[in-house]
């Protein structure tokens, strides 16, 4: 077994061959992962929100926002030695801790990210090959370059691998 | 990383949560019959990225309450406690019925002692913070989740996203008779305006 490295919130890593790459208790974020099946290399990244350019911020974090986080991925791996085109996508999170905020559009968060990680996906033509999102409970994933496996913890409801 | 500002406003908010859990006990206190004593040990200014870790990391089961807040401040607040320490609250509650340990979140009845609990607390901190800010302070109903610390967190630090920074208020219920304390977490998470609002407002107080 490789290493095992952590990502934390609005943040990314790598993972080649037996390592593995993770992030813990994805609730309204999303976690994405590109990888290269042949090179046996991923990068994932932890995104918290839609929209870059709703930020008050002039220079936003781009590791936080679907739109920017994204393009930038794909640099990592690309840069770390995937090939562009044979990049495929997995993807994780996007539920609603908090029920009751579902009617306020402002906290759809979840809902949002997902639409905006799979729109900025397609823009790029990456293919998703695998997602499990939405729903009440948060979510830890760990990424296997090995096999290409996604595997997603929940409290509640246990494991599933995509 | 804290200013010696952001430390005079912690020094007013921690008075606020003292005078707040002290409602908060006394409350307790009735409804359970006995006596339960809270203290504020601690209150601090974190990233919402440092959250998790105060709880023990992003995927510790935790038992959560927030409510979304209206009014002259704006945001929200959560009580939070690791799921152990929301057994031991529920327990607190649940012990005149000798009903053995809380089950949460199995059992209805522990979990509703608990958010009991949590809405106990937040009502009291919120009611301590209009008093002493002459602000409208106005929660909306409360929601309760048990999952993973950063799960339920980023959830709540959304808002906050630009504003790069929340206020914990460390809390730490005691009752008589027993040893076992049980630590809690206030969380404040005030947009930037209410901050400004509640800082020139408790600054007025004092000063004046």
């Amino acid at each position: 077994m490789g290493e095992r490295y952590t990502i934390s919130i609005a943040d990314w890593g790598l993972a080649r061959g037996s390592e593995t790459v993770r992030t813990c208790g994805l609730g309204s974020c999303v976690g994405v992962v590109l990888y290269d099946e042949e090179r046996k290399l991923a990068a994932m990244g932890h995104i918290m929100l839609p929209d870059s350019t709703s930020s008050r911020n002039r220079h936003p974090d781009p590791w936080k926002y679907a739109d920017t986080a994204i393009p930038a991925l794909m640099e990592k791996a690309v840069s770390a030695g995937a090939i562009s085109n044979r990049l495929k996508a997995k993807l994780a999170g996007g539920a609603q801790m908090f029920p009751f905020t579902a009617k306020l559009e402002l906290m759809r968060i979840g809902q949002r990210n997902v639409e905006a990680v799979k729109a900025a996906l397609q823009a790029l033509a990456i293919e998703i090959t695998g997602s499990e999102t939405g729903g009440e409970n948060g979510r830890t994933i760990e990424f296997y370059p090995a096999t290409s496996c996604l595997h997603v913890r929940t409290v509640h409801v246990g494991e599933t691998i995509l | 990383m804290e200013s010696e500002r952001q430390r005079a406003l912690l020094d007013l908010l921690k008075e606020v949560a003292n005078i707040g859990t002290g409602f908060a006990a006394t409350a307790l206190s009735q409804f359970i019959n006995r006596q339960v004593k809270m203290t504020v040990p601690t209150a601090r200014v974190l990233l919402p990225s440092e959250l998790p870790k105060q709880l023990g990391g992003e995927d510790t089961h935790v038992a959560a309450v927030y409510a979304p807040l209206n009014g002259e401040v704006q945001g929200g607040i959560f009580f939070v406690t690791a799921l152990n320490e929301a057994k031991g609250l529920a327990d607190l509650l649940l012990d005149l019925y000798a009903h053995g340990s809380a089950k949460i979140p199995e059992d209805p009845l522990s979990v509703s002692a608990f958010q009991e609990v949590a809405n106990i607390v937040i009502g009291a901190y919120l009611s301590s913070l209009a008093d002493l800010t002459a602000l409208m302070v106005a929660p909306q109903v409360t929601a309760l989740t048990f999952d993973m610390a950063g799960a339920v967190l980023a959830e709540g630090t959304l808002l906050m996203a630009e504003e790069d920074e929340v206020i914990l208020i460390e809390t730490v219920m005691a009752l008589e008779g027993r040893k076992q304390t049980v630590q809690g977490f206030l969380l404040l998470l005030p947009d930037r305006a209410s901050l400004l609002r509640i800082e020139a407002s408790l600054k007025g107080q004092r000063d004046g």
